[in-house]
C-alpha cells in the first residue's frame, strides 16, 4: 500500500517517529519565515557543514511566502528530489539523505547530503602490478565509479542503478558501454538483479553467487576485479560490470576461465614477456594439480615411471616412515592447507611466527622424526607455490589438487585420467550467460587465441573477442586494416 | 537456424578420436596374419574407410535433415526404427573391444603392482556422464582434445623411431593376398569409424571447402594408424603378434628410457586421456539410437541400462576375452562391414530421394 505524506507536519512527524525510531535519527525543528519546518536526518552519515550551508542559513534568511515552489527556490542543494511517498522518505533517511517537511505542504524535499568515513584508494593486494596505474577500487560506489568516469569520458557509459536487499537496500550498479554491450546481456542481468530477494548484500561475491546459473558449481560463473583499469578493458571487450556499494571486488559478466591466467600488468608489459608469464601460469597450475597425485601414483603402482636413480632417492628417503605414499601426501597436504589458513586469518605480525613455524620447524622436523619424507614435503610446496600464480583459482584448484590425489592414490594414474576427462566434459558443457566457459579453446575460436595464452600485439587485436557478443566488434583502426 | 557441429569439429573429430584405439591390440592382431605385409592389410582397410567417408560426405553435403529423418522419410517410421535397433545391436558390438582391450590393458600393464578389475571400474563413468550431453559437447570435446592426441601421436613416434628397422616390410606381397585380406578382415571391428559420420549429417553447416577439409582430417587420422602400424611391424618385425599391447610396447626400448625412466608414459597417458573418449563413443551413439528408438528424452536411463550390458559382458568374459575377441574379429567381420561400409554409402543414398516439398529445421540429436 502506497503511504503519502499529509499537509500536517504533526502527522507526518507521528507517521515518521513511529517508523525511525532509532536514537541516531535527529528531528530537528525550524522555521522557514514564519512556516514550522522539521530537518530529519541520520547524524552520523550526512554531511552537517553542507546541512549548515545549504539548508539551515537559507531557511533562517528567507522572509518570503512558503510555498512548494518558493522551498524548491531556496535550497540549492545538487542533489535534491522532491516526493510525496512516505517509505521513500524513510528509505532516503536511512540511506544519508536529509529530508525537509514543511507544515502545510504534502512534499517531502530530500537533500543527497552522504557523509560516509571511506578508505583511501590504495593499489589491491590481490592486483599488484609493476608497470601499469595502481589504484584499487574502494568500498564506496561513488567514488568507484569516479575512478571508471575519469578514464571512460564518454556518453555512451552508462550506469544504473539498483536497490537490493530487504534490509541494506544496498546499491548495485549495472555498468557498461552503449553502443558495445550485448543488449540481451543487459536485460537478462537487470531481471536477475531484479528477482534478488536477499536480507542484506554485504560484499559483490553475494551478488555473484545469486546471478549464477549454476548454483552449486565449483567454478567461478562471474569475473572480478579490484582494478579500475582492468574493469574498463573487460567492459570495453563486451561485458558488463556490476559494481556493488560496499565491495571493493566489481564483477563482470559473462567470465571465461582464461581471464583468470591473464594477469593485470600483461596488458602492460611486452607481448613476449606477457605470453611466457601466461604459459608459466597456465603449466604451474597444471603442475600444481597434478603433480600430488600423479608423485603418489608413480610411487604406489607406476614405477617404471620414476628414473632409477631418483627411485633410489625416494626409497631411502621414505625409509622408515609409518605411513603409506598416499597418506603421507594427504596429510602433509592437509598441513600446508591448514598452515595457510592460519597465515590468511592471523594478524600480521603473528604471521611471520606462522610461517617460521609451520614452514621451516614444523617441516623440517617431521621430515627429520620420520613422520613424513623430504620428497613429498617438497611436492606439497612446490604446488602450493605453483597455485598462487593464479590466486583467482586458488580455492577451486586447491579442492580439486585434493580431489585428483585421493582419486590417484587409490586407484592411480589411470584414476586420475578418468577424473581429467570428466572434469573436461563438464567444463566443455558449462555456460554461464550463454558464453562456454572453456572459450576460446572449446569451442576453439581462432581469432580469440590472440589474446589467450598467447598475448598478441595490440595491433593484432583490431577487434574485441569474437567470443563474446557485442554490438560493435571493431575496436582498433589501423593503417593495415 | 543453430548447428550442433561446426565442420572444424568434425575434422577435429577424426583426428582426435580416430587413430588411438587402433594402438592396442589391432597392430599385433593384424601381425598375426598379415606379417610384414601389415601395412597393407592397414591401407586396404583405410582406403575403404576412407572411400566411404568420400561417398558419404560428397552425397550428403547440402542434406538439412539428420539421419533419423533421412530413414522416416524414405523407409517409414516402423521400418526406419527396425533399421535403426541393428545399428544399435553393431554399435554396441563395436563398443565390447575397445572396452574389453582397454581393460586388459589398464589391468595388466599399465599397473605393475596391483592388478584388479575395479582399477578400471571409473571408466564407466565417463560413458554415462557423456551421454546424457548433446552433440554439441562431442564437438567441443574434439576442440579440447586434439592438442593432446597430437602431441601424443608425436611424442609415441618420437620415442618408436630408433628401434625401427624399413627392411623389415621387405619384400612387399611376400606374404600373400590371402594372408593381408586376413589381416585386413581380423581388424575390420577397429576400422569403420566412418559409421559415426551418420550422426554428423544435417547437424553441421556444409561451408565451400569442407568436403575437402573433412576429408583430409580423415586421411591424416589413417595415416597416423599407417604410421603406427608400420613403426610397429618395423620394431618387433617377426615377434610383432607376440606384442600383445602395441602402445606400450612400441617405444620401450628406446635408450632415453634407461636414464629418465618411462618417459613414454606420459605420450601413453595423452593418448589414454583421448582413448577413453574414443572408447566411449559407441556407446554414446548407442544411447542417441535407444533414445531415438524407443522415444525417451535426454535421460540417465539409456546409459545407464546400456553400460551396464558393457560392464556384464565385460563380467562375463573377464576370463574368455580372447575367445570373445576371435569371435569378434574373425566371426562377425562382415556385420562390421555392412554397418560401417555398405549401408552408410545406402542411407547417404537415400538422401538423393527426399521429398522436395518439405522443409526441414536442423534438429540437434
Amino acid at each position: 500500500m502506497l503511504m503519502t505524506l499529509e499537509k500536517k507536519l504533526s502527522e507526518n512527524l507521528a507517521k515518521l517517529k513511529k517508523e525511525l525510531s532509532s536514537s541516531d535519527v535527529e528531528f530537528l525543528e525550524i522555521f522557514i519565515s514564519d512556516k514550522k519546518a522539521l530537518l530529519i536526518y541520520v547524524s552520523d552519515i550526512v554531511n552537517k557543514e553542507a546541512i549548515g550551508q545549504l539548508i539551515l542559513r537559507p531557511a533562517t534568511e528567507y522572509q518570503g511566502e512558503v510555498s512548494q515552489k518558493a522551498v524548491s527556490e531556496i535550497f540549492l542543494s545538487p542533489e535534491k528530489t522532491l516526493t510525496s511517498d512516505l517509505k521513500q522518505v524513510i528509505n532516503e533517511i536511512v540511506s544519508g539523505s536529509a529530508v525537509l517537511l514543511v507544515d502545510g505542504l504534502s512534499t517531502a524535499f530530500i537533500f543527497g547530503l552522504k557523509k560516509f568515513e571511506k578508505r583511501a584508494i590504495t593499489e589491491p593486494p590481490t592486483s599488484t602490478v609493476i608497470k601499469g596505474p595502481r589504484e584499487g577500487f574502494v568500498e564506496s560506489l561513488p567514488v568507484n565509479v569516479s575512478m571508471i568516469r575519469r578514464r571512460l569520458k564518454t556518453p555512451d557509459l552508462t550506469f544504473e542503478h539498483f536497490s537490493v536487499g530487504q534490509y541494506s537496500n544496498t546499491t548495485v550498479a549495472l555498468c557498461y558501454v552503449k553502443g558495445i554491450a550485448d543488449k540481451g546481456l543487459i536485460n537478462k542481468l537487470r531481471k536477475k538483479i531484479k528477482e534478488i530477494k536477499i536480507d542484506a548484500i554485504l560484499d559483490s561475491s553475494y551478488v555473484s553467487k545469486l546471478i549464477g546459473e549454476h548454483k552449486s558449481s565449483l567454478f567461478k560463473q562471474v569475473g572480478n576485479t579490484e582494478k579500475p583499469d582492468i574493469l574498463i578493458a573487460k567492459i570495453l571487450e563486451g561485458r558488463v560490470a556490476l559494481i556493488v556499494d560496499g565491495s571493493p571486488i566489481a564483477l563482470t559478466v559473462p567470465y571465461l576461465l582464461i581471464e583468470d591466467f591473464q594477469s593485470p600488468s600483461d596488458s602492460y608489459n611486452s607481448p613476449y614477456s606477457a605470453t611466457m608469464a601466461r604459459s608459466l601460469r597456465f603449466l604451474a597450475v597444471i603442475i600444481s594439480l597434478y603433480l600430488p597425485a600423479l608423485f603418489v601414483s608413480a610411487e604406489l603402482f607406476h614405477l617404471q615411471l620414476i628414473p632409477l636413480s631418483f627411485l633410489l632417492t625416494i626409497v631411502n628417503s621414505i625409509k622408515g616412515i609409518p605411513l603409506s605414499p598416499s597418506y603421507e601426501m594427504f596429510f602433509t597436504l592437509v598441513i600446508f592447507e591448514t598452515l595457510n589458513e592460519a597465515s590468511v586469518r592471523m594478524p600480521k605480525y603473528v604471521g611471520m611466527v606462522v610461517s617460521i613455524v609451520g614452514g621451516l620447524v614444523l617441516g623440517e622436523t617431521a621430515v627429520n622424526a620420520g613422520i613424513i619424507s623430504a620428497p613429498a614435503l617438497m611436492i606439497v610446496a612446490f604446488s602450493g607455490i605453483c597455485l598462487y600464480t593464479v590466486p583467482e583459482l586458488e580455492q577451486t584448484f586447491s579442492v580439486m589438487r585434493l580431489a585428483f590425489l585421493i582419486i590417484g592414490g587409490s586407484i592411480g594414474a589411470y584414476g586420475v585420467i578418468v577424473a581429467t576427462v570428466f572434469l573436461l566434459i563438464y567444463l566443455v558443457s558449462f555456460e554461464s550467460f550463454s558464453l562456454p566457459l572453456l572459450a576460446p579453446f572449446s569451442p576453439l575460436v581462432a581469432k580469440d587465441l590472440k589474446d589467450s595464452l598467447y598475448k598478441g600485439f595490440l595491433t593484432e587485436q583490431s577487434n574485441r573477442p569474437s567470443s563474446i557478443k557485442v554490438r560493435n566488434r571493431k575496436r582498433l583502426n589501423t593503417e593495415d586494416n | 537456424m543453430q548447428y550442433s557441429l561446426k565442420t572444424r569439429q568434425i575434422c577435429l573429430f577424426f583426428i582426435a578420436f580416430l587413430p588411438v584405439l587402433k594402438f592396442f591390440l589391432m597392430p599385433s592382431t593384424v601381425a598375426r596374419f598379415a606379417w610384414e605385409d601389415m601395412w597393407i592389410s592397414l591401407v586396404v582397410n583405410a582406403l575403404l574407410d576412407f572411400s566411404t567417408l568420400a561417398f558419404m560426405v560428397f552425397l550428403t553435403k547440402h542434406e538439412k535433415r539428420n539421419v533419423f529423418q533421412i530413414l522416416e522419410d524414405t523407409l517409414g517410421k516402423i521400418p526406419a526404427k527396425i533399421f535403426l535397433f541393428f545399428y544399435l545391436i553393431y554399435f554396441m558390438l563395436k563398443g565390447i573391444i575397445p572396452i574389453s582391450e582397454q581393460k586388459d590393458y589398464v589391468e595388466f600393464t599399465l599397473y605393475l603392482s596391483t592388478s584388479s578389475s575395479l582399477l578400471f571400474a571409473p571408466f564407466f563413468i565417463i560413458p554415462i556422464y557423456l551421454s546424457i550431453k548433446k552433440l554439441r559437447v562431442i564437438g567441443r570435446c574434439a576442440d579440447a582434445v586434439w592438442i593432446f592426441a597430437i602431441i601424443g601421436y608425436l611424442l609415441i613416434f618420437a620415442l618408436s623411431i630408433g628401434n625401427v628397422d624399413l627392411n623389415t616390410i621387405l619384400p612387399v606381397g611376400a606374404t600373400g593376398i590371402e594372408n593381408i585380406l586376413k589381416g585386413s578382415y581380423s581388424s575390420l571391428n577397429w576400422f569403420g569409424d566412418c559409421a559415426y559420420f551418420l550422426f554428423f549429417i544435417g547437424n553441421y553447416k556444409h561451408e565451400k571447402k569442407d568436403t575437402s577439409k573433412i576429408l583430409i582430417c580423415y586421411g591424416v587420422a589413417l595415416l597416423v594408424v599407417l604410421i603406427f602400424g608400420l613403426l610397429f611391424w618395423c620394431s618387433f618385425s617377426s615377434i610383432a603378434f607376440r606384442q600383445r599391447f602395441a602402445l606400450t610396447e612400441i617405444s620401450k626400448y628406446m635408450t632415453v628410457i634407461n636414464n629418465i625412466g618411462r618417459f613414454d608414459y606420459f605420450a601413453i597417458f595423452f593418448l589414454l586421456f583421448s582413448a577413453i573418449f574414443a572408447t566411449s563413443l559407441p556407446i554414446y551413439f548407442s544411447v542417441i539410437l535407444f533414445n531415438r528408438i524407443f522415444n525417451i528424452k535426454y535421460s540417465y536411463v539409456a546409459p545407464l541400462l546400456l553400460t551396464a550390458v558393457y560392464i556384464t559382458v565385460n563380467l562375463i568374459f573377464a576370463q574368455k576375452f580372447y575367445t570373445l575377441e576371435r569371435f569378434l574379429t574373425l566371426k562377425i567381420g562382415i556385420v562390421y562391414l555392412a554397418f560401417s561400409n555398405v549401408f552408410p554409402i545406402v542411407i547417404a543414398l537415400l538422401t538423393r530421394l527426399k521429398p522436395k516439398e518439405k522443409v526441414y529445421e536442423v534438429q540437434e540429436s
